[in-house]
């Protein structure tokens, strides 16, 4: 006798589908293909209709310096921020998993900054490395013209990557430290019992067996520095000093937004979502095979 | 420490010119019926008129967009004490000198781009990255293509 539940005809199935479908519909699917309908035609920004150009916005957006200059910004940006979010919350988890005085304070601690808004870490971080007031200062009033991110490009690029890093090691820290505790405490005592020391324990058990951990935090914090970085530039300096932080999710909004370009910059987000697409297969790839699944 | 509201500096021997109008602007548009222009011109009427720009200063910010308008709230006492004193310095830079040819507000497509355009290589002239004469010959070459896709978005026509 057939003891599953089954339904009788396959169109109840489908309407039991159709609000997550209507869902993804108009919240994905259709602005998608706006986007890309937009980013082939040249749009007036006030209405009034639209020429079809074909790949000319991509051409003309490629050909641009500024564009590219956008590109290495964000690169370097993902880079970074990612190493720097990856390597802090590996260390700190790895500490706090060791069960050293206090661990139950970071454990509730270091998880918050992964639950402030980004505008508003953006509006901290601000004054905290604002070169006139606060940190930053007193460091200035040691080195004068040290840190001035107002002007010097590469002070700004490491304040919102100092921003950006700091709200993800938080987010890092739960999955490593998740992960550590996944790991059989009897593999960790067997190993200190024949004599191996910490750092030795961590590279030769811990290490191998985070690795599913670490590649899920990589693909995610990449892709995430692609996208959750805008509200952190948006405060912090609005793509500035000329240009060296207008990172390309910045730089579709202040070109679609505040200069009405809204072809140029469904292009960009087209350019921009081909180039996570490429960067996850690459990751999954070439850095999965590494990767050792229980 | 004592602060004051000053205009911009300039250099010796040069001299001042009044400082670019920006902001929104209200427009009329052509082809509406006779009941919407009388309608148009009874709120332009409102806005004008002083005692409106008194009451949209005090609560907005803005300055007044009219002589007039400035006049009557210099004569109210608006700009005697804190914490409007000082703001008339605006007034004082913007009406500096009569607008002159490269002083006068502008109309271009794609204003906002260019303006944004304006901002980065200042920047980049005031940290040394580029020369002056560089920074404004790129800022001459970007202008222009944000100018001809401008063009190329609404094609054959002329601004009235």
């Amino acid at each position: 006798m057939e003891k599953r539940v089954t339904f009788g005809r396959w169109t109840i199935g489908i309407l039991f589908a159709v609000p997550q479908l209507l869902l993804i519909f108009t919240f994905f699917y259709w602005p998608a293909g706006q986007a890309v309908y937009w980013s082939l035609t040249l749009q007036q920004p006030w209405g009034g209709g639209n020429i079809w150009v074909g790949l000319d916005n991509f051409r003309s957006i490629l050909a641009n310096a500024d564009y590219w200059n956008s590109i290495t910004a964000s690169m370097i940006f993902a880079g970074i921020s990612t190493g720097l979010a990856m390597v802090i919350a590996l260390v700190l988890a790895a500490l706090t998993d060791r069960q050293l005085a206090g661990s139950w304070l970071y454990r509730v601690v270091l998880i918050w900054p992964y639950g402030i808004a980004a505008p508003a870490l953006a509006l901290a971080f601000r004054f905290i490395l604002a070169p006139e007031a606060g940190f930053m200062a007193v460091v200035n009033r040691v080195w004068p013209g040290f840190w001035d991110p107002g002007l010097d490009g590469a002070d700004a690029m490491a304040s919102i990557i100092i921003a950006f890093s700091w709200k993800y090691v938080g987010y890092n820290f739960i999955f490593f430290l998740a992960a550590f505790q996944a790991i059989p405490r009897s593999l960790i005592e067997a190993a200190a019992m024949d004599g191996s020391g910490v750092l030795r324990r961590f590279w030769d058990i811990q290490f191998p067996l985070i690795t599913p951990t670490i590649f899920f935090l990589l693909v995610i914090n990449i892709t995430e520095s692609f996208q959750d970085s805008f509200g952190i530039v948006d405060i912090m300096t609005a793509g500035g000093p000329a240009n060296a932080t207008n990172l390309m999710v910045y730089k579709i909004y202040s070109d679609g937004f505040k200069g009405l370009d809204y072809s140029g910059a469904a292009a960009q987000s087209i350019i921009l979502m081909l180039l996570i697409v490429a960067l996850t297969i690459v990751q999954f790839r070439f850095i999965e095979r590494r990767v050792h699944y229980r | 420490m004592k602060w004051d509201v000053a205009e911009l500096p300039v250099y010796a021997g040069t001299e001042r010119k009044n400082s670019l109008v920006g902001g929104a602007s209200l427009w009329v548009l052509s082809g509406k019926s006779d009941a919407e222009y009388k309608g148009a011109a009874a709120f332009l009427n409102f806005i004008h008129d002083p005692k409106t720009a008194l009451f949209w200063s005090t609560n907005t910010g803005y300055i007044p967009v009219t002589k007039s308008g400035f006049d009557f709230m210099k004569s109210n006492g608006f700009y005697d004490k804190a914490p409007y004193k000082g703001r008339e310095v605006a007034i004082e830079s913007l009406t500096a000198s009569e607008p002159t040819e490269i002083t006068r507000g502008i109309r271009l497509g794609n204003f906002t781009q260019i303006r944004a355009e304006f901002g980065t290589q200042m920047q980049a002239i005031f940290a040394n990255k580029v020369s002056v004469q560089q920074g404004l010959d790129t800022l001459v070459k970007n202008g222009d293509a944000i100018l001809e896709r401008f063009q190329q978005t609404y094609p054959g026509k002329t601004l009235p």
